[in-house]
């Protein structure tokens, strides 16, 4: 199981998945932890969701799922409901740092932030369509628009893996760094958007309605 | 997969369909093709070359993955104008933005394939040998990829919270098929699936 440990630093809120072993399944605890994590950080300016480790967040655990009927698996899919919610009315500008796989329902979690951004070695997958099921969080909406309908199709219908260099010239993440410095060269962007917070803010919400 | 004609895309039983336009369809063959696209819940691709115009385009809208020849030239030719009805023109704004489409219209632009790339409107440039062999090792998809195809494409009209809606109510469909047990079976025991369609 993953914990979920939440910090502030100034007006910058870190949230962190740790992983008991990999890949990390996220859970129903894991989407309320980490919906109660952006919950508390609820006064900063900048919120930083990442994992540590080798793993973003990897999807769901395949094994719990496997005898799911049609009742379980709409209550796992509503779920991420609440974490989609609170992740997008939040005041702060919401960005997923994501520092190695993000297989599944992680790559929706990381749709729904604000900006997204990765390390060198990063991967990325929507691989459901192998164990014969689609994303159930928000993937094939979030995923189109930001895309494109043909470019997420191929996604979800080849469902191979791509590295970060790919997932940049899809526009699936806005920014790569460096993998020996992620965390510096992640604190210094974050930093350079703290400086058009305030302009920013008001329009914030507005661009997220457009999405 | 099969690999057919574009006239040929009736009676196809194929779960995977890769069309190769050569020649531009006529305006009617393209809406024949639109209106059987939409209704199937088989995967489309379709491979473009040279120059093409608002059948083509129209083409590309419906297709579910496109695929283009480096010497892929796309235009709206004047007299095509006229025939952009309601319909057409959704299918058209699925593809390209408004400012392009406009582009395409008034200053008789062409798109090369690099934009035609670059704008989303196609998923690679690519020869057709090249394709043909990507495709001929595609195993059959699962239940999931025919519901997936109708949900993005429903999706792509709808407001966020609605859209989840609908692709809640797909993932939970997806668990009621025979290819969910056998996929997550398959990947449990370390082997391919071998999936039947339903």
């Amino acid at each position: 199981m993953s914990r979920i440990y939440a910090r502030k630093s100034g007006k910058i809120g870190w949230i962190y998945v740790y992983h008991n072993k990999l890949p990390n399944p996220v859970s129903i605890k894991t989407l309320e932890s980490l919906t109660y994590a952006f919950e508390k950080l609820s006064e900063v300016d900048a919120i930083i969701l990442t994992g540590v480790g080798k793993s973003f967040l990897s999807g769901a655990n395949i094994a719990d799922m496997l005898n799911f009927n049609y009742s379980e698996a709409w209550r796992f899919s509503a779920c991420n409901e609440r974490l989609s919610d609170t992740i997008k009315q939040c005041r702060a500008l919401t960005i997923a740092a994501v520092n190695g796989y993000c297989f599944g329902g992680a790559n929706d979690i990381a749709l729904a932030c604000d900006l997204r951004v990765a390390k060198a070695d990063a991967v990325f997958g929507h691989t459901g369509a192998k164990i014969g099921i689609l994303t159930g969080w928000g993937g094939t909406y979030l995923l189109g628009k930001s895309i494109g309908t043909k470019k997420a199709y191929e996604l979800f219908f080849s469902a191979k893996p791509i590295n970060v260099q790919k997932a940049l010239e899809l526009g699936l993440v806005n920014k790569v760094f460096d993998s020996e410095h992620f965390y510096g060269e992640l604190k210094q962007f974050v930093q350079r958007c703290l400086s058009r917070v305030k302009e920013g803010r008001g329009i914030l919400n507005k661009i997220r309605l457009i999405s | 997969m099969r690999c057919i004609r574009i006239e040929e895309f009736d009676n196809i039983d194929e779960a995977v369909v890769l069309i190769k336009m050569e020649d531009e369809p006529t305006i009617s063959l393209a809406e024949k093709f639109i209106d059987m696209v939409d209704e199937s819940l088989k995967t489309i691709v379709l491979y473009v070359s040279g120059k093409k115009s608002l059948p083509a385009l129209l083409c590309m809208g419906a297709a579910d993955l496109v695929y283009i020849n480096k010497n892929t030239e796309l235009c709206i030719k004047k007299e095509e104008i006229g025939l952009i009805n309601d319909k057409f023109l959704s299918i058209l704004s699925g593809i390209m933005n408004r400012y392009i489409l406009t582009d395409l219209i008034y200053t008789n632009r062409t798109i090369s394939a690099e934009d035609a790339l670059r704008l989303g409107m196609a998923n690679s440039i690519a020869g057709y040998s090249e394709i043909l062999a990507r495709f001929k090792k595609i195993d059959n998809p699962p239940f999931a990829v025919k519901l997936l195809k109708r949900i993005m494409s429903i999706n792509s009209g709808l407001k966020e919270k609605d859209a989840r809606f609908v692709e809640r109510m797909a993932f939970a469909l997806s668990f009621c098929s025979s290819d969910q047990k056998e996929g997550m079976r398959a990947f449990l025991e370390k082997r391919k699936p071998e999936f039947k369609g339903r």
